[in-house]
């Protein structure tokens, strides 16, 4: 297999198999449409991905390459948060910096199974929790006016209903 | 244990003078007890654990003043995630998460209400909370518009009068689902948006003292979806209600259809090309040969997650020339062997 160059954000460069990287559907573009050659020596800049998040964005594309290609009537999909596998779910234990930053790097990178996997991660964290403990979990500023939040609460009033 | 640290800088004689000189800052910018509010002559690292618990705890050392001290916490804080990401991420949570995400800031209100969000609408949770006020509220301020695409209505709130205003606010509409829904003769889906393609009947009972003929589905809709049925007679009634559907669905069933009713859905709908049956394990080889028998003209069939289902039914899908399409992974009982040899004998005479 070909292999291509990544440099990250930081400067360092990452030799990576061809197909691994194509799983970037910003990679893949760049690569056909910019008609850039496999074996050219000179590396690809991403120049909004720093070189620890990049090595774990790689990681998952190594083992998620083989995957079949995502079904197309998402629409019709129901949203299910559960369906992780076991790979994605320990591969996203990880701080929230990491896995904010994770997000910002596969939406860069166009990478729709993990932005999808680590988006269903944080959606996790939020699940059947209060507002207060929302803000407490992601340092999140509570910035209504006592007035707004009286409305915000009474509007939401019945979903707190059991 | 995972440790959070606390990036509070190191400070020498100098600073801790001037913090003492400068004790009254802006609140907002300290999060912590104001007893805290003092020197600080080392970093710490706080557990994870300890940063929860950060307005209860007795910290060990003095700190002095520190701003933004979030940021430094953590890296990237969720607030720095683009909006749409943060739409994508609260596309996963369910209603009531949903407005419980909406009191949380200013900004997540503001995403929460944006109609985009709302392309799939799910009430089957709320059905024990939300009360009629409150749901023809939200209908107006969130669900209804011309961005909705998919809608689950529970049985206590499918009535006549929302499905009207489904179809008069709801134009881009694809999928309805009703769930445990009586389906009465006053419930008339004409009303629905013509966008409507698929309708989803999940648990819905088919009265035996009503006959029926009324129930029309909407202009377009071609795909037709059973879901969650125990009994053999609801499934059956409500099968025989469809006529000229490209797409049937049959999905988690605890019972199956005779060759009576499979004949009679077959003539009803000539034009059917999609039959997807998942997760029912009454479905036998017979109940195969049955469909492989009678639907001449199914282009597609997806036959997964069947225990019932054996290697054998593979003899009667080569007899359907029509098949382009088969899926049938996930059935335990078949010898992967043989179901691999046919695939590829498939594949060849397709190409």
């Amino acid at each position: 297999m070909p292999n291509i160059k990544l440099q990250s954000s930081d400067g360092e460069v990452f030799d990576v198999d061809v197909d691994v990287a194509k799983q970037s559907i910003t990679i893949k573009t760049m690569l056909e449409d910019l008609g850039m050659d496999e074996d050219d020596d000179e590396a690809i800049p991403l120049p909004n991905v720093n070189s620890a998040i990049l090595g774990k964005v790689l990681e998952w594309c190594q083992f998620h390459k083989d995957d079949p290609p995502p079904p197309e009537d998402e629409e019709n999909r129901e949203k299910r948060t559960d369906d992780l596998c076991g790979f994605d779910i320990d591969f996203l234990k990880v701080d929230q910096g990491t896995l904010f930053e994770l997000i910002l790097a596969a939406n860069y990178l166009d990478i729709k199974g993990l932005l999808d996997a680590s988006c269903k991660t944080v959606a996790n964290m939020i699940k059947g929790k209060t507002p207060e403990e929302i803000r407490k979990t992601f340092n999140i500023k509570n910035d209504f006016t006592p007035a707004e939040e009286e409305q915000v609460r009474k509007e939401n009033s019945w979903c707190e209903e059991k | 244990m995972e440790a959070f640290h606390l990036g509070l800088h190191t400070h020498n004689e100098e600073v801790q003078t001037e913090s003492q000189d400068t004790p009254d800052c802006d609140d907002a910018d300290f999060p912590f007890p104001k007893h805290w509010k003092k020197r600080m002559l080392q970093t710490y690292t706080l557990t994870q654990e300890e940063y929860r618990e950060i307005d209860t705890l007795e910290f060990p050392l003095d700190l002095t003043v520190v701003t933004h001290i979030v940021e430094e916490l953590i890296s990237v804080n969720i607030n720095q995630l683009p909006d749409d990401i943060l739409m994508q991420i609260f596309s996963h949570l369910d209603v009531r998460d949903r407005f419980r995400v909406a009191g949380v800031s200013r900004r997540f209100n503001n995403i929460i209400r944006d109609r985009f969000l709302w392309k799939t609408v799910d009430l089957r949770s709320c059905s024990g909370t939300l009360d009629g006020r409150t749901l023809h509220r939200l209908l107006t301020r969130y669900f209804l518009s011309g961005h909705l695409r998919v809608m689950y209505l529970p049985y206590r709130f499918a009535t006549m009068g929302v499905l009207k205003r489904i179809g008069k606010s709801c134009k881009r509409l694809k999928t309805l689902s009703l769930s445990r829904k009586q389906l009465r003769p006053n419930l008339n889906f004409v009303v629905l948006p013509e966008s409507l393609e698929r309708i989803i009947f999940d648990e819905c009972p088919f009265s035996s003292r009503y006959d029926y003929n009324h129930l029309e589905l909407a202009g377009n809709v071609r795909s037709v979806v059973f879901t969650n049925y125990q009994k053999c007679f609801d499934l059956r009634r409500g099968v025989l209600k469809l006529k000229n559907i490209r797409e049937l669905t049959i999905k988690n069933c605890h019972c199956f259809l005779g060759e009576g009713t499979l004949i009679d859905v077959s003539e009803n709908n000539p034009e059917l090309e999609t039959i997807s049956i998942c997760g029912v394990p009454d479905l036998s080889d017979s109940n195969v040969q049955a469909i492989c028998t009678h639907f001449k003209n199914v282009t597609r069939l997806i036959l997964r997650q069947n225990i019932g289902l054996t290697e054998v039914c593979l003899n009667s899908l080569k007899t359907m020339k029509t098949l382009k399409t088969i899926d049938i992974g996930d059935n335990p009982q078949f010898d992967t062997e043989t179901l691999e040899r046919f695939l590829v004998e498939h594949s060849k005479i397709n190409k």
